[in-house]
């Protein structure tokens, strides 16, 4: 599976982000903004790693809330035939006229539900558990939401709350190359495979802990050919750090 | 302010004359033919005498009338970020419920309901005969839950030269295919002093063979006597030769309302009154029968047909 065709997505920053999984996050970032997606992240307003970010992505979209944009409005009509509704927005009131062909409005069965947001998929990266994001993912979890999540490098469980896919090989070594896999046949461009490049040295330790499969190998061949550098990856591992 | 469609109210004075009807029926019908169900259309007639007969000419053509009820069907909410805008609503009613999808521009935290309240509203509140809603009798009682973006009058010159006329004729011919209302034609001579019925004739009537009929003279005052609750007993209509038109149920008719609810088949009995008593008139010509000298039998509960009974056809 590859990362989905969405317009707005949203990728969401763990809580106790490790520097490698940053990397890995500023990557499908930066390929979504490649792509002239209106790509956005979220991190709880308490994180440290906000400014970790901005030193690392230029102009960075961050939000640290999710409200919703979406709402589902009902009430019981009994026996009444709506024939049209009809809707006024000014200044913070909304007004929503129903014409009635026969019967009466139950108006006091008026329920309110938060039902989306604005973004068409939300992306989490190496973590399986809307827990794990802190106020953002307890947000996420109010909305009564025809929302769209998609994991990358986690085999993504939601169960029945929400729609979700993902991608996910766990004869992968790093999850930089989970994130290769998740761009399939997309363009690597060099910011991005710089990102990708620095993930991979910092999760290995500069390739210090043992690497059990050659995919990897063959990543970073990927990553080289489309004009990561050394020099540029570490740049980016020492500004996350200094951070 | 966004909607996704139009209301318009076609008000009728309460001593409407029966061209300002036919004209109300005529725009209704020009509305919606041509709105592709984005202008929702409904009449308003003020507490008038002619109501029950419009109301069932209405009622059997799906007509819809505008009927105030004063009951909650406007609700206001508060939206938590006042520079939120919608961007799209999509509705649908099923089971009972009503639900409706709202999408903002932007994130709104928090939708909560204010209050409720009774409210009709028009784009469009088309008068028809008169430049005063205050001759639309009852209308100031339904005001304080009406509103209403702008008045158009519709006068006679109006519907005369505006094209109003074409469209009568072309709904004439439309509803001349759809319906099909059998009339038993009757005439009611004043001979000798007495009445003296007869049962001439079956033949279609339409509706708007009455308007028509009506149509051709503008200028009379219709007036109605012996209302059944439902269903005119008798419509006089002074012609212009003196002469008086009745339209009238039959007794029949009234002991069995289920009859001519059940549509169609219901029967209508027109009685002309004419001045010389024998049934022989010249108002015939008006729908267009032939004039003729009739037979006179006096009227019998019976639905063999007289011996001296001679059909009567339209004119072609």
């Amino acid at each position: 599976m590859a990362l989905p065709n969405a317009t707005n997505p949203l990728i969401l920053i763990p809580r106790n982000v490790a520097v490698h999984e940053i990397l890995a996050i500023a990557a499908v970032y930066s390929n979504f903004r490649e792509q002239a997606k209106n790509v956005r992240i979220a991190l709880n307003s308490d994180s440290q790693v906000e400014e970790a970010l901005k030193a690392v992505i230029p102009n960075v979209s961050i939000l640290n809330k999710i409200e919703p944009s979406h709402y589902q409005i009902s009430l019981a009509t009994d026996d009444a035939v709506v024939e049209n509704v009809e809707w006024e927005v000014s200044e913070g009131k909304l007004n929503m006229y129903f014409q009635v062909g026969t019967g009466e409005l139950n108006t006091k069965s008026l329920k309110i539900n938060k039902t989306g947001s604005e973004f068409d998929h939300i992306i989490v990266v190496a973590r399986n558990n809307l827990d794990d994001f802190g106020e953002i993912g307890t947000s996420l979890k109010q909305l009564k939401s025809t929302l769209k999540f998609y994991g990358v490098g986690v085999d993504l469980n939601l169960e029945d709350k929400f729609v979700f896919d993902s991608t996910y090989f766990d004869t992968l070594d790093t999850l930089a190359e989970q994130v290769l896999t998740s761009f399939e046949n997309s363009e690597l461009k060099r910011p991005t495979a710089n990102y990708l490049l620095a993930s991979v040295l910092n999760q290995t330790q500069d390739f210090k802990i043992e690497v059990k499969n050659s995919e990897l190998f063959i990543s970073m061949k990927k990553l080289f050919d489309s004009g990561a550098s050394i020099g540029a990856a570490r740049e980016l591992i020492n500004k996350l750090i200094q951070n | 302010m966004q909607k996704d469609s139009k209301n318009i109210l076609i008000a009728v004075r309460s001593l409407a004359t029966p061209a300002e009807i036919a004209s109300a029926l005529a725009l209704y019908d020009e509305f919606n033919k041509s709105s592709n169900n984005e202008i929702s259309t409904l009449l308003y007639f003020g507490k008038s005498n002619i109501n029950p007969i419009l109301e069932q000419a209405v009622t059997l053509e799906s007509y819809k009338f505008y009927q105030p009820r004063n009951y909650p069907n406007e609700i206001r909410l508060k939206v938590s970020d006042p520079q939120a805008d919608v961007r799209s609503v999509r509705w649908s009613q099923d089971d009972g419920e009503v639900v409706i999808h709202l999408e903002f521009d932007r994130q709104v935290s928090e939708v909560t309901q204010q209050n409720t309240i009774t409210k009709y509203k028009f784009q469009e509140i088309h008068l028809v005969g008169t430049t005063d809603i205050g001759e639309i009798e009852n209308f100031a009682e339904f005001s304080k839950y009406t509103e209403y973006e702008k008045i158009i009058p519709v006068t006679l010159e109006t519907s005369t030269n505006g094209g109003i006329e074409q469209n009568i004729d072309e709904r004439i011919k439309r509803n001349a295919e759809q319906y099909n209302f059998v009339a038993n034609l009757w005439y009611e001579g004043n001979s000798s002093g007495s009445v003296q019925v007869q049962k001439y004739n079956e033949l279609e009537l339409k509706w708007q063979d009455l308007f028509t009929l009506i149509q051709l003279y503008p200028g009379l005052n219709p007036y109605i006597t012996g209302l059944g609750s439902i269903w005119p007993q008798t419509l006089k209509f002074e012609l212009k030769d003196g002469s008086i038109l009745h339209i009238s149920a039959d007794d029949k008719l009234d002991s069995k309302n289920q009859v001519y609810r059940s549509f169609p088949g219901f029967t209508v009995h027109i009685t002309l009154n004419g001045e010389q008593g024998n049934g022989q008139n010249g108002n015939l010509s008006l729908i267009e029968l032939p004039t003729k000298s009739l037979p006179v039998t006096t009227v019998t509960e019976t639905t063999s047909e007289p011996e001296n009974y001679e059909p009567l056809q339209p004119a072609p």
